[in-house]
């Protein structure tokens, strides 16, 4: 028993070696997160049921009156959509003054969450879309209020994501109030992001809204990240310590929208091909 | 008498049950609240099966987890074959102890599990702070008699 177990200490290691630090195992990876699929879905079926029921056992009168909450919801969002045209317009002719890319209009795909990675450390969530719907790793996911995360690992029909908050997630941000740019990355908590290297003489001010930046290649910019909560400056230490609160809600969604933006670098760098002097005014 | 592999369902059985409660979804605030089911339904295995149930098995039940929870591959499968391991070199004096001393003996098991599982993670970036790696063994180590209580009546269907 010793001489298996000498012999299991070997090839564990040398699987822990392959993950950690090469991509050898990604194909697997992706594989396995279609096995482990079911597995979500029958320990989300409490939960289902709950939901299925709160949804089917409601009073008529009940659904009457949320049917006519959602009709002047929407009337008001129609309204905001009216003006928005008008402004997509507009913003289109000064990039084109401005000989900037288009921003292009970002086709979405509504997903569910069917499960949480279960240790806390490890903020993943696992999703009912795969690359039978065309998902890619690298996609960003937003939903109503903000950016959620990325795609890292995808199978035919379910795909993991990687939230914002997570400790090896990082995104490119700015701020959206005078535009300087900033790192956000995750600390573990579903409920705060840290700013880095932020210097004391940076003006940023609580309350601030952080936007994606676009930069990175990863997440289309301006979708809101996070707004500003907390700053701390301390005069021993070389930046400030920030921290910021995510937009979404990243513990407690149940629906998220998958954003098919690949299309964006090839055109940006299309458009830089055609005039190298205006990319190269620009600051 | 029944046949040799009459114990197999049993395993397979809990073993998925184990597997459903460590990724049964939790609200995040309890999440670090989970008691680690997998690694108890492994020690009763290796104590009170010890003629079936071996290293080898214990490491594929933890390979298992780590595909199915999404962490690094190898974690969970080398530190319960570990486990499963001491629990086959002591078992004959653990099954003499009463429940209060296996509880004990399970809670110091648990530990070097959570240790070297968040040790393994913490390689890929992810590592838990002290406290958090004490709540989650002293709970796996409270719920030892449950699982013993629920497992050990069934005996006479697996032992063949």
């Amino acid at each position: 028993m010793g001489a298996k177990m000498a012999a299991l200490f070997v090839v564990s290691a040398v699987l822990v070696a392959l993950f950690v630090t090469t991509p050898f195992l990604e194909g697997a990876r992706n594989k396995a997160v279609g096995l482990a699929a079911p597995l979500y879905h029958l320990a989300d079926l409490p939960r289902n049921l709950r939901e299925w029921s709160r949804t089917r056992l409601i009073g008529r009168d009940k659904l009457i009156q949320e049917n006519e909450a959602l009709r002047s919801e929407l009337l008001v969002h129609q309204r905001k959509l009216q003006q928005l045209a008008f402004l997509a317009a507009e913003n289109t002719r000064l990039r084109q003054l401005l000989n900037s890319a288009d921003t292009l209009n970002q086709r979405v795909l509504v997903a569910d969450l069917i499960g949480v990675a279960p240790d806390p450390n490890i903020h993943k969530v696992f999703i009912n879309r795969g690359t039978k719907d065309g998902v890619y790793v690298g996609q960003p996911v937003v939903d109503a209020s903000g950016l959620i995360g990325q795609v890292v690992n995808v199978s035919s029909s379910n795909s993991t994501v990687l939230l914002i908050s997570d400790t090896s997630h990082a995104i490119p941000v700015q701020i959206n109030r005078n535009g300087v740019r900033l790192i956000a990355e995750g600390r573990g908590s579903v409920f705060e992001l840290g700013l880095r290297h932020v210097s004391s003489t940076l003006d940023i001010k609580e309350g601030d809204l952080l936007v994606s930046s676009g930069l990175g290649d990863i997440y289309p910019a301006g979708y809101p990240v996070a707004t500003v909560d907390k700053i701390v400056y301390d005069p021993g230490k070389p930046f400030a310590d920030v921290v910021a609160v995510p937009m979404a809600q990243l513990n407690r969604n149940r629906h998220v929208l998958l954003v098919f933006a690949q299309s964006t670098k090839a055109q940006v760098i299309k458009v830089v091909d055609d005039a190298p002097s205006a990319a190269q005014a620009a600051p | 008498m029944r046949g040799n592999s009459g114990y197999l369902p049993w395993l397979a059985g809990t073993v998925f049950v184990g597997l459903l409660l460590s990724i049964y979804p939790l609200p995040a605030h309890y999440s670090w609240f989970r008691p680690e089911f997998l690694t108890l339904v492994c020690i009763f295995w290796s104590v009170f099966c010890p003629y079936r149930f071996g290293v080898v098995m214990a490491w594929a039940i933890g390979l298992l987890q780590d595909i199915v929870v999404g962490g690094v591959w190898g974690a969970h499968a080398l530190s319960l074959a570990f486990i499963a391991y001491l629990c086959l070199c002591s078992y004959q004096r653990l099954r003499s102890y009463g429940r209060g001393q296996q509880m004990l003996w399970v809670f110091v098991l648990v530990g070097i599990h959570e240790v070297f599982v968040n040790w393994v993670q913490g390689l890929n970036g992810y590592a838990a702070p002290v406290a958090m790696i004490i709540l989650p063994t002293l709970i796996t180590a409270l719920c030892w008699p449950l699982v013993v209580g629920l497992l050990k009546p069934t005996h006479n269907m697996w032992q063949g």
